[in-house]
């Protein structure tokens, strides 16, 4: 399914920060996971992931770690507290918009 | 697969970003070709097509060149510039003979040390931590027994090597980069680092003949262990490795309690923490100073300087104790202008405290706490001896505390923390260095 992508690309820190907010989680595993959640519809890619991911970082809503898993050295994200708290109000103010886009398309006129 | 990571990497201006980032999309793109081989792809189409699924190399590099650049903490860099000058016009109202141009000389110097530490990459303690503390350690028994031969009686506990004191905070980032190189080593490394913390309090007891530097480096030190343990370096439980620890705080103040009190009680040293406790009663020798103290605290005007003292052609109070520069600024300017110091040093803290929280980087994080820990205890002890609750005794203020050895070593701290800053979207967990020799042996297994 083809979904524009000025929808997707505003609200993907949200989905990945919530992602996270489950359990650390490398870039590819959040690409995977992602897809699984959403039933196909996001299919995001690795190049938007990666340098929104570190920006992410570097507003320390994020922090990452090195593990071994599966014998391969990967690099994990974890959500912070500040990152907690961004969620929170970036899925308030989605709650809101998409309560005032459902409550147009439902106004009989 | 290279090819593409050549051209990404080759967009990210900072040379020192580019391996973190090359590992993390090699990882992903070998993932993704994984996944691809399950369905029963070839390995080399596999790979072609996940690297096709990345996208465009040159795009994304740019991107992530936007993330990854060094930065200055400007509000650090400014503080510590005000806060020179302003110390410096200080120094010249307390002293403007001889030692007034010697000391604007360390303070260029000190600006330059700040400057010159932020711009190289702190990752290197990590790198070399244990030889460097090796070698300074090599150097300053050199140096004392060499060059100071007068002063090897260190050993016998008199005398110490000149600018000491002070230089033996230096220790701290050392061990840090110690603790880095005992990573994941167990057990025996917490034992180790224990040994090292005893070892260099000792040492630096011997050097600077200072009790009040041991005994802050060594608290310093055991925190920073705490903190390591804290974060897993050691892959041990951590509440075996805590009693560790613990145990490595009470054994040597058991021992120093129990040889000043039990076989020393008419020690130096004794007495002039009895003379804190009841100064009336050694007015005549250590008591003497926390007298001054009260007096100027119960002369001081709140803005300007107390006329009544001057009037009596008293003399001021940094003549007899030189660390006391904080009280003599309430007995010259006032006590609001003692107050708005000891304001400015809590915003600086709280400036490099904000440097320390916001560290991912394990390195980074340990080094500028140990930086900021050093700045703390000094200027904890040092303001609440200022006003005579804590025993007259060796501290330095940033900024206050003039000569040479004290305003270089705050810089190199100060420098170290921009430097932790500057590269904390950028650096990679540093690899350590190994002895030639030490690598032929991994090899051989």
């Amino acid at each position: 399914m083809a979904i524009d992508r000025s929808l997707l690309s505003g609200s993907t820190a949200m989905l990945l920060l919530r992602l996270l907010e489950e359990r650390d989680m490398y870039g590819y595993e959040m690409i995977e996971t992602l897809e699984q959640k959403s039933q196909n519809v996001f299919t995001l890619k690795a190049g938007t992931l990666y340098p929104l991911l570190h920006s992410l970082e570097e507003k320390g809503l994020l922090t990452c770690y090195e593990r071994e898993a599966d014998g391969k050295v990967r690099k994990y994200y974890s959500i912070t507290r500040e990152g907690r708290k961004n969620l929170k109000a970036r899925r308030e103010e989605w709650q809101e918009y998409q309560r005032a886009v459902v409550s147009v398309l439902q106004t009989a006129w | 697969m290279e090819e593409f990571i050549r051209k990404l990497t080759e967009q990210i201006r900072c040379a020192k970003a580019r391996e973190g980032v090359a590992q993390e999309i090699e990882a992903h793109i070998m993932d993704q070709a994984a996944a691809y081989e399950k369905d029963g792809v070839s390995h080399e189409e596999a790979v072609a097509r996940a690297v096709r699924e990345m996208g465009d190399p040159v795009e994304i590099g740019i991107e992530l060149d936007a993330v990854h650049r060094p930065k200055l903490d400007a509000a650090l860099l400014g503080m510590t510039f005000v806060g020179s000058i302003l110390g410096l016009l200080f120094f010249r109202a307390l002293d403007s003979g001889y030692l007034f141009p010697r000391q604007c000389l360390f303070t260029l110097l000190g600006f330059g040390v700040v400057v010159g530490v932020c711009l190289i990459d702190y990752t290197f303690i990590g790198r070399w931590g244990s030889l460097l503390y090796g070698a300074v350690t090599v150097l300053l028994l050199v140096g004392a027994l060499g060059i100071f031969p007068q002063q090897a009686k260190w050993i016998q506990g008199y005398g110490h090597v000149p600018g000491m004191t002070y230089a033996s905070y230096l220790y701290v980032p050392l061990f840090v980069g110690v603790l880095y190189r005992f990573k994941g080593k167990g057990m025996r490394a917490v034992a180790a680092s224990v040994g090292l913390l005893l070892a260099t309090s000792f040492i630096t007891w011997g050097f600077s003949g200072r009790s009040i530097v041991a005994v802050n480096l060594y608290l310093i030190n055991i925190l920073l262990l705490l903190a390591a343990i804290g974060k897993g370096w050691f892959s041990v439980k951590r509440g075996r490795a805590a009693a560790v620890a613990a145990a490595a705080f009470f054994l040597p103040l058991v021992y120093v309690l129990g040889r000043v009190f039990l076989s020393e009680p008419d020690s130096y040293m004794l007495m002039r923490l009895r003379a804190f406790w009841d100064p009336a009663a050694y007015a005549l020798d250590s008591g003497y100073i926390y007298e001054r103290i009260q007096d100027v605290l119960r002369g001081a005007e709140l803005i300007g300087a107390d006329a009544a003292a001057q009037a009596a052609g008293g003399q001021p109070i940094w003549s007899f104790y030189a660390d006391l520069q904080l009280l003599y600024i309430v007995q010259s300017y006032g006590l609001i202008a003692g107050l708005a110091v000891v304001a400015a040093l809590l915003a600086f803290a709280l400036r490099a405290g904000r440097i320390v929280r916001r560290q991912t980087n394990e390195l980074g994080y340990l080094l500028s706490l140990g930086c900021l820990l050093v700045f703390g205890f000094n200027c904890i002890e040092g303001i609440l001896m200022n006003f005579g609750w804590f025993p007259a005794t060796t501290t330095f203020l940033p900024f206050l505390t003039h000569g040479g050895s004290a305003t270089l070593v705050y810089a190199v701290l100060i420098g170290l923390l921009l430097s932790v800053h500057r590269y904390e979207d950028v650096a990679a967990a540093p690899k350590p260095f190994r002895l030639p020799f030490y690598r032929q042996k991994i090899r051989a297994d």
